[in-house]
């Protein structure tokens, strides 16, 4: 059986309510979307995380590698001044010992290592391990774990001049 | 008797509870699958060759099963468990010591778990060799493809939750992974984790994916997945000869019964094996070997021989496209439901198999013995030792059967290329993940099974 034409009146309005309905559910799509994305997005850390303290200057005799595990990170005294280095491999984020008697940082994940200034001598490692800033406030060394800053080679900016 | 049965399905109360009498006649036993909410996903007749064991195994049945477990073992461990960093680890203690059957029910748990990543990657694999995938199923093969994608995300994400060191450092290595992806990959993570490392958010957004996103995602699209099963005329079987059966009561006896084997077989499991639980999570001290989940670990082992976004980024993800785009590659409805679609299937699909069992394993050793990224360290940039050697030799490992085909005269169908190219991928993960979890030890090095250096076992946290 074929069914008479709908008048026109009647078509135009399932148009309307068509398009409303579509443009409604893209609209509901659009800002769901809009509203999820900032409401995962994480929080900033907290501003007391900004800062740890690390040490007195006169603990820190040159050559010494000292591990601060309140900032998950090293200090490293070299002859110019203080160096910070965050313990996360740079491959996939195991926490790096330092291995004094291999006189470097290997990885246990997949055997990455880094010289004492956190350039990469083996293993997977992309790039060297991040460094941190450094503020000294007296003769305390604090350091700021919550802002590691990525390099692509050790540069002597990123050194704590004494 | 027959009188009792007929006083009960005779009574007010069976009938406002059944729209059909006692099922031991045809037209009852059809009435039972069109009028109860359970049974509807059923067809009334059922075409008697997709009853053969050897034809599904039943492993679709068998991973919802599982699926079907976690829920309830997942509802009951949620009684005890509080997704803090301060009690997670404390609960599961208390739970394996001081709850009576809490041990019991994080074993059936645990294991529920691996069995139904191991069966759902089978099921895969079994409708793929079967040709189910084939006209009119293709979508239901992408279906199948996003539930296998879920099943691992819920595993992955409950992973963390015991909060002690092989879930921490686990997740840490495999959310680490997506910071390699090219310019979103830190906020990526970031999201992932709430923060820039894994920590209190960490643990509660695994925590509200692993209890409510996850799972009701793959309900509601386990339904949908049967759904299509049932529209698309039942399992792809050879439809003649056409020899169906009514499906009431064989269906619901082989569902019951693989339920009771299923339940039986995890029970057992879980009074004989306990569930791997080591010390409380320490930021600061990565265990010696750190692997990922069994069925990451393949991909772990990938890692060791590529920059992470050639090796556990892109190639997975082509691969991965790979799988959903299988039913459109081969689109030709023939010899749907036939193992292998021929003989000559059969025979490239078994000499794929072992020049994989050969070749990957040869690869491995031969990339462990002479590191590209070592050898030519200072002496090339990095994207050449890392990414095009690796790159290229995957490549060329993949493709060199088609060019054998090709120079045997063999022209192979669409689909005996792709029985090839998906052999090639299954047996590759199966044998990377053997490598990565039963021959990696310490610093994740290469070592015999047997000759595992600190009395390392892997399968104490398995
Ligand atoms: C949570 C995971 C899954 C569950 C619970 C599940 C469940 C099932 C069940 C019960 C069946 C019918 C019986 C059988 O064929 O064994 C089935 C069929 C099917 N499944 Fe799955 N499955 C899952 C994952 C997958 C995956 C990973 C794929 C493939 C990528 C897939 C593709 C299919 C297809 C195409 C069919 C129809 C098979 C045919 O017509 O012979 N499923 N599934
Ligand atoms: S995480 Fe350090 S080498 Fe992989």
């Amino acid at each position: 059986m074929t069914l008479p034409p709908l008048p026109r009146r009647s078509l135009s309005r399932r148009l309307f309510l068509t398009l409303l309905a579509g443009g409604g559910g893209t609209v509901l799509c659009a800002q769901t979307t809009a509203i999820l994305v900032p409401f995962l997005r994480p929080l900033p850390p907290a501003p007391e995380a900004g800062r740890v303290y690390a040490g007195r200057l006169t603990d820190f005799v040159v050559g010494s590698v000292t591990r601060v595990l309140a900032g998950r990170c090293f200090v490293v005294r070299l002859d110019a001044g203080l160096l910070a280095l965050s313990q996360r491999c740079t491959h996939l984020g195991c926490a790096v010992p330092w291995q004094a008697a291999e006189g470097r940082f290997h990885c246990p994940c997949h055997g990455s290592t880094f010289n004492t200034v956190g350039e990469v001598t083996g293993g997977p490692a992309p790039r060297p391990l991040d460094w941190l800033p450094i503020t000294l406030d007296a003769d305390a060394v604090w350091v700021s774990p919550t802002q590691p800053q990525q390099r692509a080679a050790f540069a002597p900016e990123q050194v704590t001049e004494l | 008797m027959t009188s009792l049965i007929d006083w009960l399905t005779r009574s007010r109360v069976w009938r406002s509870f059944f729209r059909h009498g006692w099922p031991d006649n045809a037209r009852d036993r059809a009435l039972v699958m069109t009028t109860n909410v359970f049974f509807h996903l059923h067809p009334v007749k059922i075409n008697r060759a997709s009853l053969r064991a050897t034809y599904t195994f039943g492993l679709g049945l068998v991973t919802a099963i599982a699926f079907a477990s976690l829920v309830v073992t997942g509802a009951l461990l949620m009684f005890w468990y509080a997704p803090t960093v301060e009690r997670a680890y404390p609960d599961i203690l208390s739970l394996q010591t001081a709850v009576p059957y809490g041990q019991l029910l994080r074993n059936l748990h645990r294991w529920g778990a691996h069995l139904m990543v191991l069966t759902a990657v089978l099921h895969l694999a079994r409708v793929f060799y079967t040709g189910a995938y084939k006209p009119p199923r293709e979508f239901n093969w992408v279906v199948g493809v996003g539930l296998l994608a879920l099943t691992l995300a819920g595993s992955f994400t409950g992973y963390l939750l015991p909060w002690d060191q092989l879930a921490f450092w686990a997740v840490t290595v495999g959310t680490s992974l997506a910071s390699h992806l090219p310019g979103i990959g830190a906020d990526l993570q970031a999201y992932l984790l709430g923060g820039p490392e894994v920590g209190q958010a960490a643990l509660l957004r695994f925590y509200a994916l692993h209890v409510m996103v996850i799972p009701l995602a793959l309900a509601l699209l386990t339904s949908v997945h049967f759904w299509r099963v049932r529209k698309d005329g039942g399992l792809a079987v050879p439809k003649i000869p056409r020899d169906t059966v009514l499906a009431f009561p064989v269906v619901a006896v082989i569902e019951v019964m693989l339920t009771l084997a299923v339940s039986l077989g995890l029970l057992l499991l879980s009074l004989a094996v306990d569930a791997p639980l080591e010390a409380v999570a320490n930021p600061n001290l990565t265990p010696d070997p750190s692997k990922a989940p069994w069925y990451f670990v393949g991909l772990q082992e990938m890692l060791e021989h590529g920059h992470p976004f050639v090796m556990a980024i892109a190639g997975p993800l082509l691969a991965g496209l790979f799988v959903a785009a299988v039913p459109y590659l081969d689109p030709a409805e023939t010899d749907a439901g036939v193992w292998f679609g021929s003989r000559r299937g059969a025979w490239i699909t078994a000499l794929s198999a072992v020049y994989t069992l050969v070749g990957v394993p040869a690869l491995v050793v031969l990339s462990n013995a002479f590191p590209p990224r070592e050898l030519l360290r200072g002496q090339a940039p990095e994207w050449v030792a890392q990414a095009l050697i690796p790159g290229g030799a995957t490549v060329l490992f993949t493709l060199a059967p088609l060019l054998a085909l090709g120079v045997a005269r063999v022209r192979p169908t669409r689909r005996e290329a792709l029985l090839v190219l998906f052999t090639l991928l299954l047996v590759t993960a199966a044998v990377v993940t053997v490598i990565g979890f039963q021959f990696r030890g310490p610093g994740f090095e290469l070592y015999w099974p047997w000759q595992m250096p600190d009395g390392y076992n892997p399968w104490d946290s398995f």
